[in-house]
């Protein structure tokens, strides 16, 4: 439907335009409007992006036995099971209603210690281990109606070590993960 | 200021101890009640008083019921957690007040981030005829989000007394790409950062009584401070408004329940998710039967928001010449330090104590500036309840702006303070006179609460 944008400056000695845009004034504005929501993120997300539009190989299983392990640097689509199935490597970090919800858990590896991103393609909560604990994430972003990624957390991860990946709460059993070095 | 000076020592002595011994029992008084807690893991932030077995159950329930993303209504499996939407704005409570803290706030130019949520009014009770009084972002698969709203800022430059330059970003809201026609001119376009959860129990627990005797809407001793209740019409009669930006909600179970329904569409105890004007199959179905967070959930999720501790202060480490500063300046004239507070204990009377929120949970004048327009473009209300700055530390992470105000528009404390207008004009004029050391300290001081 196509209608009149409005727009509102409620600053100190702003001013209200309601109505028919100014010509060039909102132009900034405007060039957002009907985008793809996955433009909405604020980090620079184009590897990641370009991951998740590539095919990816086959499905993994993320059931907790036998434990799966993933590659980084590249697309993975996992197939959880019903979080009441899953033998958890620890409770999740963040305690959720688990109704319905799905969960699984790979283990990885990265090959030098650093800031990584892991990414989903829907809502889940994140949970990185080492020796079977949980690792505290240092930052995170996400944008509503984006799948390619939708969620991206971030993570500062030793090298060489294996580490759990465990994704809880997910209200679907099938999910894209990237897992790629923080630009 | 002769009254100002003679008050100090009191003051600072107040503040002190605030800063010092007390500072993570910031509820004492009849009966001692821990009340400021360290987090150890923010993901977990804990009660202000220890639970009993079953009370800790359904703290935790509540707990998880707050973390929970809400799914479509009829997901296979979903039990309690389906009825989200179909128009919403977020899909957990923790999406926008992540670990219980305020939300983050826009970086800059660009769509709105989830935690700034665009309200229409012309207030909390009546929104805009189509749009309801919230703008949905987001929809279930099939149907249309209402809108984005898209942030550009522009800068304002000034400068302080000692000549340091300052800059204030202005912020401008625009809707291109409104679902359902243009707003009706008269409505108020509210953009509100999701606030922190946590104290909220204990902002409920201050009598009425307590928050009328500082009120001087009259401004009867001439201070310049006219602060007053924000008296609200419930069936009940008139209730005190103490929770939200302008203290539109009575109590912390209102405050959920209205924002599970408006921004979650989710229906709980009499509250409709519906929030627009159109017909039915555009603002979403109707909740037929049982509401869609059961009571026990409800419960359990307002217990848990009640009894959320305010995170440990760091006022003990910084300069308590910016205590003094607070006080010289007036900044505690509305951010007063200490509140009374009846808490209901397990067994027995009530607990009476004090808490140290630096609120008056009045509303004040702030000015134009801060001001909410409508879409045809008039300045509406100036008021704004005095936010309580406890917990500002928590918001104080390396690398991170905090970004404060209604619409965290604010990126330091300093910028918070220059957008002071109104009632607050006179303190914001002697902030700008301070020389760049002292301001510092304040802000500081300010940050470490």
């Amino acid at each position: 439907m196509s209608t009149m944008p409005v727009t509102t400056s409620y600053g100190q000695g702003g001013r209200i335009l309601a109505g028919i845009l100014l010509a060039g004034l909102l132009s900034p504005l405007q060039a957002h409007a009907g985008n793809d929501p996955c433009q909405g993120f604020k980090w620079d997300l184009r590897r990641e992006q370009a991951l998740f539009a590539a095919p990816a190989g086959p499905a993994v299983s993320a059931r907790s036995t036998p434990v799966a392990t993933i590659p980084t640097g590249q697309a993975v689509d996992l197939v959880l099971a019903p979080q009441a199935e899953v033998k958890l490597l620890a409770p999740p970090g963040k305690p959720m209603l688990s109704d319905g919800a799905y969960a699984g858990v790979v283990m990885f590896q990265v090959p030098a210690a650093g800031v990584y991103r892991v990414a989903l393609s829907l809502p889940a909560w994140i949970d990185v281990l080492a020796d079977n604990k949980t690792l505290p994430s240092e930052d995170f972003n996400g944008v509503p109606g984006c799948s390619a990624p939708h969620k991206v957390v971030t993570y500062q991860l030793p090298a060489n070590t294996p580490l759990g990946l465990q994704l809880s709460a997910a209200g679907s059993a099938n999910v894209r993960v990237t897992i790629t070095p923080a630009p | 200021m002769n009254r100002r000076t003679a008050a100090l020592a009191a003051v600072t002595a107040g503040l002190l101890a605030a800063a010092g011994a007390c500072a993570d029992s910031l509820v004492t008084g009849v009966q001692a009640v821990r009340g400021r807690v360290a987090t150890p893991d923010r993901r977990l932030p804990p009660p202000f008083r220890d639970l009993g077995a079953s009370e800790a159950r359904d703290f935790e329930l509540g707990r998880a019921v707050f973390n929970t993303q809400f799914v479509a209504e009829g997901t296979p499996g979903a039990g309690r957690i389906d009825g989200l939407g179909p128009l919403f704005s977020a899909s957990s409570c923790d999406a926008c007040h992540n670990d219980g803290a305020r939300a983050r706030g826009p970086e800059g130019d660009g769509p709105a981030p989830i935690g700034l949520v665009v309200q229409f009014g012309p207030d909390a009770r009546a929104g805009d005829p189509v749009y309801g009084h919230t703008l949905s972002i987001s929809a279930l698969e099939g149907w249309k989000p209402e809108g984005t709203p898209y942030l550009r800022y522009t800068e304002r430059q000034g400068r302080f007394a000692d000549g340091t330059a300052w800059s204030l970003r202005v912020p401008e809201l625009a809707f291109p790409d409104l679902g359902r026609g243009a707003l009706d001119p008269s409505t108020v376009i509210r953009p509100r950062l999701a606030p922190a959860a946590y104290g909220v129990g204990l902002l409920a627990a201050v009598p009425d009584e307590a928050i009328a005797a500082v009120a001087d809407p009259a401004d009867r001793n001439g201070d310049g401070i006219s602060g007053r209740v924000a008296y609200e019409a419930r069936p009940a009669g008139m209730a005190v408004g103490r929770l939200g930006w302008q203290a539109t909600a009575v109590s912390v179970r209102e405050q959920t329940s209205r924002a599970l329904a408006r921004d979650m569409g989710l229906s709980s105890a009499g509250m409709d998710p519906r929030d627009c004007a159109g017909p039915t199959t555009d603002c979403g179905d109707a909740t037929a039967g049982a509401p869609e967070v059961v009571g026990e959930l409800l419960d359990a999720l307002v217990l848990f928001q009640e009894l959320l501790a305010v995170p440990a202060t760091g006022a003990a480490d910084a300069p308590v010449a910016g205590a003094e500063a607070f006080h010289h300046l007036g900044c505690d004239d509305c951010h007063r330090q200490s509140l009374p507070v009846r808490l209901p204990a397990a067994s027995g009377p009530p607990v009476s104590g004090v808490i140290q929120a630096y609120t008056d949970l009045l509303l004040h004048d702030l000015g134009p500036g801060l001001a909410d327009r409508t879409a045809g473009g008039a300045v509406t209300t100036t008021e704004w309840r005095t936010a309580p700055l406890w917990g500002q530390r928590a918001g104080m992470r390396p690398g991170r702006t905090p970004f404060l105000l209604h619409d965290g528009r604010a990126r330091t404390v300093a910028e918070a303070i220059l957008w002071h207008d109104g009632e607050a004009a006179e303190a914001r004029r002697r902030f700008e006179r301070l020389p760049r050391a002292d301001r510092d300290t304040l802000t500081r001081w300010v940050e470490s609460l």
